[in-house]
């Protein structure tokens, strides 16, 4: 069996030894271990609330109902149907365009008797 | 001074004519009167409350503006019609009285407008305007056959439209024709003179000459709405056949 304390001349090293052999090295992380327990529980229980999601999310994927999609058909031209303007349109425009209201224009009002003695109040 | 009032006078008619267009004068003229006019009203509403000779001068002066921006007004007016039915470009010998009318009409409100000038009494002002509502019934009847004129006119440059373009399309289509194409145009051809013969009858029933008065009634124009609009439903049926009839023969390929 190797003997460490054969080979390791080292001080501080031959002390971390002897201290981890009589557990006195453990001393203060035990310390720390105590003081800080409720951050080491809360952090342990959310690492196993992620992981609890985790697999949980694993195990939905796989439940996933298949999606059906319609085949592709491919897709859809438009149809444009061909136009073709009449050389008479301009014709059909101006019928369209003839009033039929009269009068047109407007015959606007005027006053035939302009004197001093009528009274003719519009 | 005279000859300044001589050439104030003649820009006043005869610039416009050179000018403007008919509409536009018109447009300027009847303006003026509309403004002169309220204020003509306002001085013989005062000169009536309060008979002055200052109120006498000063509603006798706007009288005078305002019977001279009338008469310019209608006579311009009356270009504005004549030049509606000249654009027409139709050569329609029914509405040929009327528009000769119309014409002497222009001139006798350009005539009226200068001599309203002369007026310079209170008694001359009530002369003028006896002898001028004695004799301006006639001319303002003109105005209302000159409108149905235009009407006339434009309907009858439609038909001549028309059959040149019936020709026309006639002269595109191929020489043997299916007896369908051939019995079209001949039904097109009967369609347009029974529309020409609605027309005819339209400018006959105007009785220009022999009931001028006519013009006075109030259904002068209503009366002669519906057979217009006939008219033009006609004409507008008799146009979509003969572009249906280019569609399918004419231009089939295009």
């Amino acid at each position: 069996m190797l003997n460490l304390t054969d080979k390791i001349t080292n001080p501080e090293a031959i002390k971390l030894i002897n201290d981890l052999k009589s557990g006195a090295f453990f001393v203060p992380l035990k310390a720390k271990a105590i003081r800080y327990k409720w951050f080491i529980i809360s952090g342990g229980i959310i690492t196993v609330l992620l992981i609890a999601l985790s697999i949980g999310k694993t195990i939905f994927r796989g439940s996933d109902k298949p999606v059906f999609l319609p085949p592709d058909i491919g897709v859809l031209q438009p149809t444009f149907e061909k136009t073709s303007v009449s050389d008479y349109e301009w014709i059909r425009q101006n019928i369209i365009n003839f009033g039929t209201e009269l009068p047109d224009p407007v015959i606007p009002f005027f006053d035939n008797i302009i004197d001093l003695e009528s009274d003719n109040i519009y | 001074m005279k000859l300044s009032i001589v050439i104030f006078i003649f820009a006043i008619f005869f610039a416009p004519s050179i000018l403007a267009s008919a509409k536009s004068d018109y447009d300027f003229q009847y303006g003026q009167y509309r403004q002169y006019y309220p204020e003509y009203r306002l001085l013989k509403a005062d000169y009536l409350n309060t008979s002055s000779l200052d109120n006498q001068q000063k509603v006798i002066l706007s009288a005078k503006q305002t019977i001279l921006s009338r008469d310019l007004a209608k006579a311009s007016f009356s270009w504005y019609i004549l030049d509606l039915i000249g654009n027409t470009k139709t050569d329609y010998s029914p509405i040929q009285p009327i528009i000769s009318s119309l014409a002497a009409s222009r001139q006798f409100y350009l005539a009226e407008a200068e001599k309203s000038q002369t007026v310079i009494t209170q008694e001359d002002l009530k002369k003028f305007t006896l002898t001028y509502t004695k004799s301006v019934a006639h001319h303002d009847r003109m105005i209302k056959f000159g409108i149905i004129a235009n009407k006339l006119a434009t309907l009858v440059r439609t038909q001549l439209d028309s059959n040149i373009a019936l020709e026309n399309l006639v002269s595109k289509l191929p020489g043997s024709l299916p007896a369908t194409v051939t019995a079209r145009i001949r039904e097109l051809r009967e369609s347009a003179k029974v529309v020409d013969v609605k027309i005819d009858l339209l400018a006959k029933n105007l009785e220009f000459l022999e009931a001028e008065e006519s013009a006075d009634a109030e259904i002068f124009f209503s009366s002669r709405v519906e057979k217009m609009a006939e008219i033009q439903t006609l004409q507008r049926d008799w146009i979509d056949r003969l572009i249906d009839l280019e569609k399918n023969y004419a231009q089939p390929n295009r």
